[in-house]
């Protein structure tokens, strides 16, 4: 198991590495200067914000400097915000996003888990229709429709939740709701397929005829099988969830990292596109590893960190 | 199968009691306690810098305006007065290049320091300082050696500004410069506490470290979501000041945030784009001139545009009204000049007013148009295209002005949009034949707008060179007789209209919601708001 965490780790950083050069040499292919505005400022004052930033060297020794920077986990400043440097808005802001994703996570796998699988054990039925229904609705209404949609019914017209912002649990549940919402169709879809087809195996048949109750049947071995490719999407899913997302959290004006893979884009704040970029690949991975490490306690089969013939 | 529905009831109570606990924990929204006078605002984005050597946008310099106080406070009409500020009174010499500030003797630093001249000749020397790379240093190329300090071709010490002691601050400028004293009110040109920044650096990043001398002091700043100012007591004029808080969410969304102005959750904010026509028509949105002017440019090094009776064919073609009444519809004022009004508060006239209509009836454009295909031996024109940064609002516009050169000249135009940053690329290049472009007064003169256009300029955009008109610019420039500049500046407004390298569409408007609770919000006409004397009414 040590020796898989290590490969694992060592896999990490090189991917990283991978995904830090491409990102930015990419990012410095792109039209565009993150100090132009509507009124250009003097020559030499921009000089001296390149000298400023080391955006004056060549960009090999850029490349390199912030390699050396990067091995100090030190991701630079931004050349946006003057206050903040991008160690400071990644401490800030991720744990906001975090909880919001772990919330939407849990509302995401729990709803869709169990409407996928009511569905699945009460097939062509009403319940399952309307499971269904709402999964389908949950995949295809963007958040951008759903989150004033629920600000309009449920803050505005009913009043039982803020409007926006963040502080309390109150300002969470309704943007955790939101971003839930089209995992949860997801998660709920797959779910049911995958009952299905777990629910036609032999093993199933031997097991009721074995005399096992309902609940373990569905529990023990129904659930358990066709749970696995949920689990397999867990992985990204959780990243995108936790790193937070632009929209949802624009519309609920949340402190979140979300608008910061959007906003350093457009203004060019190349310590900030590196940045986010590092740190959604490192949670990905992360994300990914203990995905493998489910699988293996999940199903006894899979066994990690043997190199299986 | 009894058995399933047992199951199926726990996974339904579940559903259901999440579902309860998760409305109970819904908080109704705090209600206004009676006239307590905290003022609610929306910041829409983090400011990026409170500090005044770095802060070079609007959002950081709306906070910093009551944080931080200049020599001069602009007054409740946007003038400049003697006392309103640091500065107590002042001395100009007969050249109109050396200012003698005396600073009052009874303003302090909210950690207790005095004000004194030392921080204001320190403050200047940061923002020029090529070190500090402060984007707005050309705020201070007034002062003489200034530009070359920020080149790195003169010294800190020959910058023309200087503490003779600690009250007593001396200014020499460049060139005489009518409005150096509306200047010292904006933003780049506030004071540091010279002490706070050595020891400490990043003094402005964080609420516990930050030092201001103006009428409120940085309370919290949580970044992303909230900056809070508390009134400052130690300020010399506090009893002018009423709000006892202000704070500024940040909620960028603009249907979100006016929800939150009509649950009374936020006090002031500007109309949502949708909406902004029926709220002027309904009376609860207000709509105010900025000193702005909206505008296309044509590129003169283009084959076609440098013709300047096709330029002047194109721009006579734009029907401003229509554009305002049916396209923008935010209550802009269509503009028949460049200059838009209220930039001359010191010239006794208002050059708008002054200077007229200079853009001839629409009947006339063909005449332009024949005159100019003529010129260029053309029979008629090619497509020609309209660069604009990707926008809903600027595409409205750019279709309108389509239809218009189609129907008006019979031209066939196509339209391109960039992103931002592209396009910004695009329009310095030159690589286009019609860009949009938008400029704002940088302070209240003509001169903001008109010296853009001297050749070589940096934000001449249309490559636009006319030595005649040089010459009047440079003319005005070397003067503080406001009557000889006005001249000037009048004649070069002309001559750049007459030329039509750029064609102005409309004058900006801001248009603001307000609770009526809320009174004495000062708007100055360059686009700044001053909550200082801001109170609660209700």
């Amino acid at each position: 198991m040590l020796k898989f965490i290590l490969r694992r780790l060592g896999m990490l950083v090189v991917t990283l590495w991978v995904i830090v050069t491409l990102t930015f040499f990419l990012m410095h292919a792109i039209p565009g200067d993150p100090f132009s505005k509507e009124g250009r400022m003097p020559e030499a004052t921009k000089e001296n914000l390149m000298k400023y930033y080391g955006l004056d060297k060549s960009l090999p020794e850029q490349y390199v400097s912030y390699l050396i920077k990067l091995t100090k986990f030190d991701l630079g400043p931004s050349y946006f915000s003057k206050t903040q440097s991008v160690n400071d808005i990644i401490a800030n802001n991720f744990p906001v996003s975090a909880r919001l994703g772990i919330q939407a996570l849990t509302i995401a796998v729990m709803f869709g888990v169990a409407l996928g699988t009511v569905a699945a054990l009460k097939h062509n039925s009403a319940l399952d229709y309307t499971a269904m229904v709402i999964a389908v609705l949950g995949v295809s209404v963007p958040n951008i429709v759903l989150a004033p949609l629920l600000i309009n019914v449920f803050s505005v017209k009913l009043g039982w939740f803020p409007i926006a912002r963040w502080g309390t649990f109150a300002h969470t549940v309704l943007p955790a709701t939101a971003l839930g919402v089209q995992a949860m169709a997801v998660i709920a879809r797959l779910m049911r397929s995958n009952m299905l087809e777990v629910l036609g195996q032999d093993y199933i048949r031997t097991a009721r005829a074995k005399g096992l109750s309902q609940f373990a049947v569905v529990w023990r071995h129904t659930i358990r099988n066709a749970i696995m490719p949920v689990i397999t999407i867990l992985g990204p899913l959780t990243a995108a969830l936790l790193t937070g997302t632009f929209v949802v959290e624009q519309i609920f004006a949340i402190p979140g990292m979300g608008k910061y893979f959007v906003k350093s884009v457009n203004n060019r704040d190349y310590p900030v596109i590196l940045g986010t970029t590092i740190f959604y690949s490192a949670v990905l991975v992360t994300a990914n590893f203990l995905v493998d490490v489910a699988y293996g306690l999940i199903d006894p089969r899979i066994k990690v960190g043997v190199r299986g013939e | 199968m009894r058995k399933t529905s047992k199951w199926l009831l726990l996974i339904l109570t579940i559903i259901v009691a999440s579902s309860i606990t998760l409305v109970a924990c819904g908080s109704g929204t705090s209600e206004d306690e009676a006239t307590e006078q905290v003022l609610r605002l929306n910041a829409r984005t983090e400011p990026p810098s409170l500090d005044p050597a770095t802060a070079s946008d609007s959002t950081s310099f709306e906070i910093l305006r009551v944080l931080m106080e200049g020599l001069v406070r602009l007054d409740k009409d946007g003038k400049v007065q003697q006392g309103s500020g640091m500065a107590e009174s002042w001395e100009i010499s007969d050249d109109q290049l050396t200012y003698t500030f005396y600073i009052k003797d009874n303003v302090f630093w909210s950690n207790g320091d005095p004000v004194t001249a030392q921080d204001f000749e320190y403050a200047w020397k940061r923002v020029l300082n090529p070190d500090t790379a402060a984007d707005y240093a050309y705020q201070l190329y007034y002062l003489k050696n200034g530009e070359a300090y920020n080149n790195g071709e003169a010294t800190a010490d020959e910058v023309g500004v200087k503490a003779l002691d600690d009250k007593t601050l001396e200014v020499v400028l460049e060139a005489p410069t009518p409005y150096f004293l509306q200047l010292t009110a904006f933003g780049t040109l506030y004071p540091v506490n010279k002490n706070v920044v050595e020891s400490n650096p990043d003094w402005a990043a964080d609420a516990s470290t930050y030092v201001s001398n103006g009428p409120f002091t940085l309370e919290t700043w949580e970044h992303d979501s909230e900056v809070i100012v508390k009134k400052n007591e130690d300020y010399w004029n506090k009893d002018a000041v009423k709000l006892s808080e202000i704070s500024w969410v940040m909620v960028n969304d603009s249907n979100t945030a006016y929800q939150l102005f009509l649950n009374n959750e936020i006090d002031i904010d500007s109309a949502p784009q949708e909406l902004t026509y029926e709220l002027i028509q309904k009376g609860e949105a207000t709509s105010t001139p900025i000193l702005g002017t909206y505008m296309y440019v044509f590129n003169t090094q283009d084959e076609i545009f440098k013709n300047k009776n096709i330029r002047k064919a194109f721009s006579i073609a734009i029907d401003r009204d229509a554009i305002v009444n049916q396209v923008t519809k935010g209550g802009q004022i269509p503009a028949y000049g460049f200059v838009p009004p209220g930039s001359s508060p010191d010239m006794g006239v208002d050059f708008r007013e002054y200077n007229g209509n200079l853009i001839p009836d629409v009947s006339e454009a063909k005449k332009y148009l024949e005159l100019g295909l003529k010129e260029l031996g053309l029979t008629e024109l090619p497509t020609v295209t309209i660069s604009y940064n990707t926008s809903e609002g600027h595409k409205k516009i750019a279709e309108a002005i389509q239809a218009m050169w189609k129907q008006n000249l019979g031209v066939d135009v196509e339209l391109t949009n960039q992103e931002w940053k592209v396009f910004l690329e695009t329009l310095n290049s030159g690589d286009y034949q019609i860009g949009r472009h938008g400029w704002l007064g940088d302070y209240m003169d003509p001169m903001t707008f008109l010296d853009m256009y001297v050749t070589g300029g940096r934000n001449n955009s249309p490559k636009y060179s006319n030595p005649e008109y040089d010459a009047l610019i440079e003319k005005a420039k070397s003067t503080a007789d406001q009557k000889v500049r006005l001249e000037a500046l009048s004649k070069a407004e002309k001559i750049l209209l007459d030329d039509m390298a750029v064609a102005p569409i409309y004058f900006y408007t801001r248009v603001y919601i307000q609770q009526d609770y809320v009174k004495g919000v000062v708007r100055h006409g360059d686009g700044a708001t001053d909550y200082t004397w801001a109170y609660i009414e209700k």
